[in-house]
């Protein structure tokens, strides 16, 4: 598919039943996403200190996804001592751009299963990802 | 937009509805309770409307003044019967109407409810009389109409105007017309939404941690206590943090209003543990939010009530905001319409249409087959939410005139346009299709749920006002389930429910599972998860007796699902004249 460099903007919902072997994960959970493996492109929310196996961020991040990206990573990060510690890879989810960039300037409601670096399912996360309308593609249409 | 994906059957999926609540609750209260917590938060199953009527042009029967007209207000059973739902007030020496008694009438949205308006002149020496006294049969007939309560309630306006005709004929006979029109009886469509935290819980089990959920009853006037909504379960977590819980004003009455929320310890039983309580109200939950305090929990001693002890763990509330919600006739009277697609099964299974054995034999008495009964069951609802009553028709797994097996095809033989108009319309392309496909297979929902996908997915970069119903009819188990699976999935970010209807005996545990009421969420191959349930099935084994029940099961849930897609992307109805667009005085 032909595109330019687009610009989205995902909410970062919540995840549930995160655990940490076989306890629900501690405080300090947080997100982040990047485009395919690039890690420049990383945004992050904050640290989730009260949710523990059920976090809730609710927190916006805009990212720019280049037109060769084929996926979008979102990865659960736990940073010890309620956020002042070490931070440690939890589980994360692969999200095909494609689940989304069919439609601009619409709230697409998504939630994903995550996996840990094993493989092993690991909770699910929930977040909406809004296309900003790009140059030249349809027009910036802001239908509100 | 609002937090957490608010599954309208979220909570009561977790809880378990098939157990008795914990406590030995009356039952009445678990009867109010199962109605509460199937809206949770949302208006509900039944929606309280009032009619009110007004006239013009009646006909004047009286020689020396005019007439004085009354109305009478019937419901038309399924077997034709009145029934007679009230009389309004006479009104005397008047041509136009308009009439002051309003009729209070429950609205629901999954049965056709048809009612009938008779005008009559009230005779003089009757004025005396109270109107519930009068014989009709002694009163002058100015005329009747008739329409459905969906009709009206579809109107920008909720009014309909309808010309009054004679019982028997008489067409051509002038004798005025007759406007009702329809309110919602809400009080207020304020709502607050929460998010709700405990910190240090009792443990409550002995293997692992407490899974807690939170229940929030109003004390109503008599000292009783009536649950009004129910949190989600979690599991194992002694501080646990629930999805957002909303209550409407409708639900919690005023702001002071005293709440009682409980704490309990889920078991699968049904008999829940108590881990605590206490008493508030909403402005209390948000004098806590905004202070950011916790409340600490009781038990009650069971020897002495009234001696509390208190205990460690706390609730705090989070989040709290106040929100409008909006009903769905609030939708639906301001342009939001609902466009119906139907898809038919033309596998072998069904049996060869030309002998009486088979589910699509189509009976020369009349006497309709469960496939023409599913689509005229549902089609009669949904066609008054459809403006042009353009509906799409599929068959599936038929071998068409082309040649091959098809898995999406036109029902009425058309290879471009799958459009037909009206219910009349889908049965006629549905006998069509009968003598032009050759039944064949296997089963496959997947490529008729992405085609209806497609469409509705088209519809979203024009305008969003419109909502997809695809009802899916079939005799079989499906043979790509995970395909299905993956579609459904892709369609729950749409706007689109699923209604899939069973034929004939077939086993069908994997429509259950396609059927999320469970509580576990749809997972495609990719491991992408369905963000709300947008299925829902219903099998069609009784047709005889049962078929209206089958229907409404049928339909029961979509008003829900279609709120839950409007409010989960803050879509607002584009209402005229906003009802209280300020908060009501008691939250000011």
């Amino acid at each position: 598919m032909e595109r330019t460099a687009t610009t989205v903007e995902i909410t970062i919902i919540s995840a549930e039943e995160l655990r940490h072997g076989r306890r629900p994960l501690d405080k300090g959970a947080f997100v982040a996403v990047r485009s395919g493996s690039d890690t420049h492109s990383q945004v992050a929310t904050g640290v989730d200190r009260d949710g523990g196996g059920y976090p809730c961020w609710n927190e916006k991040l805009t990212m720019t996804l280049p037109p060769s990206a084929r996926s979008m990573s979102v990865g659960v990060y736990c940073r010890s001592k309620m956020g002042a510690g070490a931070a440690r890879a939890v589980a994360a989810a692969e999200v095909p751009v494609s689940d989304f960039l069919w439609l601009e300037d619409y709230l697409h409601l998504l939630s994903y299963k995550l996996r840990d670096s094993n493989g092993v399912g690991n909770g699910i996360i929930n977040f909406s990802v809004r296309v900003i309308g790009g140059e030249g593609k349809r027009g910036a249409c802001l239908c509100v | 937009m609002g937090g957490c994906f608010s599954d309208v059957r979220g909570g009561q999926q977790a809880v378990g509805s098939g157990g008795p609540a914990a406590g030995a609750a009356p039952q009445e209260l678990n009867d109010a309770m199962g109605y509460f917590l199937h809206s949770r938060g949302l208006r509900g199953l039944f929606t309280t409307l009032e009619l009110s009527f007004s006239a013009s042009k009646l006909r004047n029967l009286d020689v020396l003044s005019k007439s004085d007209p009354m109305v009478v207000l019937y419901s038309k059973k399924r077997d034709g019967i009145l029934e007679e739902l009230g009389r309004t007030e006479v009104i005397m020496n008047s041509l136009n109407p308009a009439w002051i008694t309003k009729f209070t009438i429950n609205y629901q949205f999954e049965i056709v409810q048809p009612l009938v308006i008779r005008v009559y002149d009230v005779d003089t020496k009757y004025h005396n009389i109270p109107v519930k006294m009068l014989n009709l049969n002694e009163q002058d007939y100015l005329g009747e109409a008739s329409c459905a309560l969906s009709e009206i309630v579809t109107k920008p306006s909720r009014s309909m105007t309808l010309n009054l005709h004679h019982q028997h004929g008489h067409s051509g006979l002038h004798s005025g017309t007759i406007t009702v029109h329809a309110e919602e009886t809400v009080a207020s469509r304020v709502a607050v939404e929460m998010i709700l935290r405990c910190s240090k819980l009792e443990n409550k089990d002995t293997f692992s941690k407490s899974d807690p959920f939170l229940r929030i009853s109003k004390i109503v006037e008599s000292g009783s206590s009536i649950p009004i909504c129910k949190t989600d379960v979690i599991n194992d977590n002694l501080n646990p943090v629930w999805k957002p819980v909303t209550l409407s004003a409708q639900q919690f009455g005023s702001k002071e209003n005293p709440l009682i929320i409980e704490c309990f310890d889920f078991n699968s039983s049904g008999k829940h543990d108590l881990i605590g309580k206490l008493q508030t109200s909403v402005s209390d939950l948000e004098k806590l939010g905004r202070e950011k305090n916790g409340a600490n929990f009781y038990v009650s001693s069971v020897s002495r009530p009234d001696n509390k002890k208190m205990l460690k763990g706390q609730l705090f509330v989070d989040k709290f905001i106040e929100k409008t919600q909006y009903s769905f006739l609030d939708y639906i009277s301001s342009g939001f319409e609902l466009n119906f697609m139907v898809a038919i099964d033309f596998t072998a299974s069904n049996g060869d249409p030309r002998l009486p054995a088979s589910l699509h034999f189509i009976d020369p008495s009349g006497r309709l087959n469960s496939y023409q009964q599913a689509i005229i069951g549902v089609g009669e609802v949904l066609q008054f939410y459809d403006s042009d009553s353009r509906f799409l028709a599929w068959g599936f797994g038929g071998r068409t005139a082309y040649g091959s097996v098809s898995h999406c095809f036109n029902l009425n033989g058309n290879s471009e346009e799958c459009e037909v108009s009206g219910v009349e319309g889908i049965m006629s392309a549905y006998a069509m299709a009968l003598h032009n496909v050759a039944l064949a297979g296997p089963t496959l929902f997947g490529p008729v749920i992405n085609k209806a996908a497609e469409i509705a997915s088209r519809s979203l970069s024009t305008r969003q006002n419109k909502y997809f119903i695809l009802l899916i009819i079939t005799d079989g188990v499906i043979t790509d389930l995970q395909e299905t699976k993956d579609a459904i999935v892709k369609a729950s970010d749409l706007p689109m429910s699923i209604l899939i209807v069973g034929v004939g005996g077939a086993d069908y545990k994997e429509m259950e599972i396609l059927d999320a009421d469970n509580g576990k969420r749809l997972e495609s191959s990719t491991g992408r998860i369905a963000t709300r349930d947008i299925v829902q099935f219903v099998p069609m084994r009784d047709v005889q007796g049962s078929q209206v029940s089958v229907v409404q099961a049928l339909l029961e849930e979509l008003p829900g699902q279609f709120l839950s897609y409007m409010q989960s992307r803050d879509i607002t109805p584009h209402l005229a004249h906003p009802r209280e667009a300020s908060a009501p005085p008691f939250l000011q």
